[in-house]
């Protein structure tokens, strides 16, 4: 946008100077009297270009229009009147007026468009008193602008078309937006062929040129028009009772991402990851967090008469606000952000910047420690107890956690089996499975569709979560809470395996209430080249939802392992003020 | 199972030759969907009751048992074959029973009374008597009759759709199934429907599409989020692949999450079954009845973490869900509740065809 901002305010310079240039020979002899039905006739033209897509004659129109401003400049070089009348002048003043205001209302409109109109117009009035070199040398300029509108407008075009794929539309609009872009596309080949046609030619053939440039100009305005009332009717293809969990999709977060900002690499970096679900899962999103934070307490320099802790506060602040942005924070990264503020905090006043980042680094250090990997070890320990040589576990998706109770319990010389139940939009379980299988584990797969099939061999459900709610609810990946019912219905044992670092003071009771939505379209099968889902777009009537999370009653649940006991989900309320007067979290 | 003997002694060469054909149409997958299965199972059976050699009573039942059987050996997972068959074997038997009656103007018992139903533990012999009537003739009757019943039971299923679908609910289907898919279209369009996707999602999906293009609002959901979604749900509209004589269902996989899922929250389950999906048998879960799918439907085949000995992956093409996950089931008949399939059983079949 920048570069054609600077471009458009070249051409406006070139076209004042241009108008200068003419207003000096008009001193000299002016044949004023063409000027005013030029002028009368060009100024139509622009408001008809500010309006929306009704074309056809507004094309006519200023092609006329442009014809005559041409023949009057071929008249006027032939003809050579002597006297200037008063009422010449006045006319003069009218026009110039008018081209203000023109230029005025181009202001107003907003957008890259208005920078070209007035130019267009300033240029128009130009024409009258210049030779035929200036009047080349103008449309060459225009022509030159031309072309860059051309190529933001097809970027504005693709943009629109990328939001409008994302965004949801009515029918008709769709139709209205493929519309006006076809036609821009069609304008602009035509433009492009005259303009070969055109370039080496004399003036008189530059101006059809000319009013080719000045259609782009026009078609340079529609996207926008188009793209307005899209912004309202994005109700639709949205679940009404999910409406409040609807953001910008990851892939508009993605674009929109501050290139000079004062982010910190790092930060960035973790931001494309979490948005693209690169670094997924609440252990991975809460290290993948401190670790950036450790870098960017490392890297942060401090203002010159700033408090430390406030200075990197504010910094962290805006870091933050980037962040869950990209995606909403889960439960763990929460309470790291809560434990880093509170360490940021107890610094005293008169700090040294160094000891400072030490201490900061050290704490962040700590609790990756204490509060994931040893509590990791504590949880892996106390399940290894509940397995018993023959086991049938049943565990669902991908957790790092039950990963590492697992391969523990095993090299532990365990002999017991692993299901792993997966489902078909969260690819997770596979994964999960690899690395089982790599570590030689016997493990069975099933869909979450053959839940019924084997829970009656199942002796024992471990699940991973993403949050302990405080009410004892389970906040775990889409699925968990029905792999905790089937339990349920054949009296197998649910064990919860949660650090206590991603309990949380949050009430819940399902999953409407807070969620995550998904990117819709992996719920299209991949596989299958012509998906019927796979226009759901167009069709006002089909919403694909693909949910995140699920909240599974405390009621579902057997016991929640943590690394300080083996507890009852209705127990979180008092880990978490135990904690909260330990670490501050 | 008295009668006992090898089931291709009592069938021509020209009916074996018609019964391989009639099974290797469905396993070639021309002939699908249970409502055409059941038509031409009765047109099979037809063929081989009017081409019989003797036509007594006994005759008959013999040769439509042998083909049932054949049939059953050959396609077990195609139970409405063999409810066609104990329908007709019933109207062979009604038939022989009518006759005698005329003869011996001796009522012994009065239609399906449970006195009747106690006593006649006899062999099948017995009931059958030894009447030797051409009964050909008024058996085409009965065949045209049930032909009758299979060709509108759809629509009759359908047409009770306003009756159990409102305005403004919520109704969650699972999988794709045509009979669901018509009951959805005759309900009136102002619901809203969540499709939750089955075991084959392309035809999941390609109902979703259908529906929707329909007019009706249609949310498909992953079968994992199920239990998220069912707590805004009105009623669970399942279609099933049988009713179990106890009340219970087989249907696709998975159908057992959402049962569950809408018996923990309480919400209705409606299961559309056309008579010629009532089975009798009595089963407490899938294991009696279950087929393994091809396993890459859960895992595919280029995923090289199948390609290790240690890993087991299922693909069941059946779940079971037990009487009390159901509230009604919807038959060609009207809606009755689970409990209440045992009689419809009795008034269909007779109880010495239960085993074929």
């Amino acid at each position: 946008m920048s570069s054609t901002d600077n471009k458009s305010r070249e051409d406006v310079m070139a076209a004042r100077q241009a108008k200068k240039l003419a207003k000096q020979k008009g001193k000299e002899a002016a044949p004023e009297q063409v000027q005013i039905p030029a002028e009368a006739q060009v100024k139509p033209a622009t408001p008809v270009q500010q309006e929306k897509p009704s074309k056809p004659e507004p094309k006519v129109n200023s092609l006329k229009s442009k014809d005559e401003v041409d023949k009057a400049v071929l008249k006027e070089e032939k003809v050579i009147v002597a006297d200037k009348s008063k009422d010449d002048i006045k006319a003069e003043r009218a026009a110039k007026k008018a081209a203000k205001q023109a230029k005025k209302k181009g202001a107003t409109e907003g957008g890259d468009a208005p920078q070209d109109k007035p130019q267009v117009a300033a240029a128009a009035p130009a024409n009258e008193n210049m030779t035929v070199k200036d009047v080349v040398e103008t449309l060459r300029d225009i022509a030159i602008v031309a072309k860059e509108i051309q190529g933001v407008t097809d970027k504005v075009i693709d943009l629109g078309a990328k939001k409008a794929e994302d965004s949801s539309k009515s029918k008709a609009e769709l139709k209205a937006e493929r519309r006006a872009k076809q036609e821009a596309q069609r304008a602009a080949k035509q433009a492009a062929q005259e303009k070969v046609v055109a370039k080496p030619k004399a003036e008189a053939k530059a101006a059809p040129e000319k009013d080719a440039t000045s259609v782009k100009v026009e078609k340079a305005v529609k996207p926008k028009s188009t793209e307005k009332p899209k912004v309202k009717s994005q109700g639709s293809h949205r679940v009404n009772w999910f409406q409040h969990l609807y953001k910008e999709h990851d892939k508009e977060s993605l674009k929109t991402i501050a290139i000079n900002s004062n982010l910190h690499p790092a930060i960035i970096k973790l931001g494309v990851q979490l948005a693209s679900r690169v670094v997924s899962g609440s252990n991975a999103r809460c290290i993948a967090l401190l670790d950036a934070l450790k870098k960017m307490v490392r890297d942060y320099t401090l203002p010159a008469k700033t408090e430390f802790a406030r200075g990197l506060e504010a910094h962290l602040a805006s870091s933050l606000d980037f962040l869950w942005a990209m995606r909403q924070p889960s439960a763990s990264q929460t309470n790291a952000v809560k434990f880093f503020r509170y360490h940021l905090t107890q610094l005293p006043n008169n700090v040294d910047e160094f000891d400072a980042k030490k201490t900061l680094q050290e704490e962040i250090d700590r609790y990756i420690r204490e509060q994931i990997d040893m509590a990791g070890e504590a949880i892996s320990i106390a399940v290894r107890n509940k397995i018993s040589n023959g086991d049938n576990i049943l565990t669902y998706g991908c957790s790092s956690l039950i990963e590492r109770i697992l391969l523990d319990a095993w090299a532990a010389g365990l002999q017991f089996r692993t299901v792993v139940v997966g489902s078909r939009v969260q690819p997770a379980a596979q994964h999960m499975l690899r690395r089982l299988v790599a570590r030689g584990l016997p493990c069975t797969y099933i869909d979450i569709t053959a839940l019924g099939f084997v829970m009656n061999t199942v002796s024992k459900v471990v699940l991973g979560a993403g949050a302990l709610l405080v009410n004892g609810s389970v906040l775990g990946s889409a699925g968990s809470a029905q792999l905790a019912l089937a339990a349920r219905a054949r009296n197998v044992p649910v064990l919860v395996a949660c650090e206590t670092h991603k309990f949380c003071d949050r009430v819940q009771t399902d999953a409407f209430v807070y969620n995550e939505i998904g990117d819709p379209d992996d719920l299209i099968d991949k596989n299958d080249e012509n998906s019927p889902l796979k226009d759901w777009r167009t069709n006002p009537n089909l919403t694909p939802l693909n949910l995140t999370y699920d909240v599974t009653p405390p009621s579902l649940v057997t016991a929640v392992v943590t690394e300080l006991a083996i507890l009852p989900c209705t127990s979180a309320p008092v880990v978490l003020r135990f904690k909260l007067s330990e670490y501050g979290v | 199972m008295s009668p006992s003997k090898g089931s291709g002694k009592d069938l021509d060469d020209k009916f074996i030759d018609l019964i391989g054909k009639f099974v290797s149409d469905i396993k070639n997958g021309k002939l699908r969907g249970s409502n055409n299965i059941a038509l031409s199972m009765v047109t099979l059976l037809e063929t081989i009751i009017s081409d019989s050699q003797n036509a007594t009573a006994y005759e008959l039942c013999t040769a439509v048992r042998a083909a049932g059987r054949r049939v059953a050996a050959a396609l077990p997972h195609e139970l409405v074959a063999s409810n066609v068959t104990r329908r007709i074997l019933r109207a062979v038997r009604d038939e022989n029973r009518a006759h005698a009656n005329q003869v011996n103007q001796t009522v012994e018992g009065s239609g399906e009374s449970l006195q009747r139903l106690v006593l006649a533990a006899g062999a099948r012999r017995a009931t059958l008597g030894a009447a030797q009537h051409d009964l050909r003739e008024p058996l085409r009757d009965h065949i045209a009759e049930l032909r009758g019943e299979l060709e509108s039971s759809v629509s009759s299923v359908c047409g009770q759709a306003k009756e159990h679908v409102h305005g403004d609910e919520v109704i969650l289907t699972y999988g794709a199934s045509a009979l669901a898919e018509k009951f959805l279209r005759a309900a009136p369009r102002t619901y809203k429907l969540i499709l939750a996707e089955g075991p084959e999602t392309a035809e999941s999906h390609a109902m979703a599409h259908r529906l929707s293009t329909a007019g009706i609002s249609v949310t498909v959901v992953s079968s994992a989020s199920i239990y998220a979604v069912m707590s805004r749900v009105n009623k669970v509209v399942i279609s099933v692949s049988a009713a179990l004589g106890g009340g219970a269902v087989l249907a696709a996989a998975g159908l057992s999450a959402v049962t569950q899922a809408a018996r923990h929250y309480s919400v209705p389950v409606l299961a559309l079954a056309p008579l010629y999906k009532l089975c009798p048998v009595h089963a407490t879960d899938a294991s009696y009845f279950n087929a393994l799918a091809p396993p890459h439907s859960a895992l595919p085949y280029e995923r090289h973490e199948c390609a290790s000995d240690n890993v087991h992956v299922y693909a069941p093409m059946y779940d079971f869900a037990p009487p009390d996950h159901i509230t009604l089931f919807i038959t060609n008949l009207g809606g009755s509740s689970p409990s209440y399939m045992y009689r419809l059983l009795s008034e269909l079949y007779d109880p010495n065809d239960y085993n074929l």
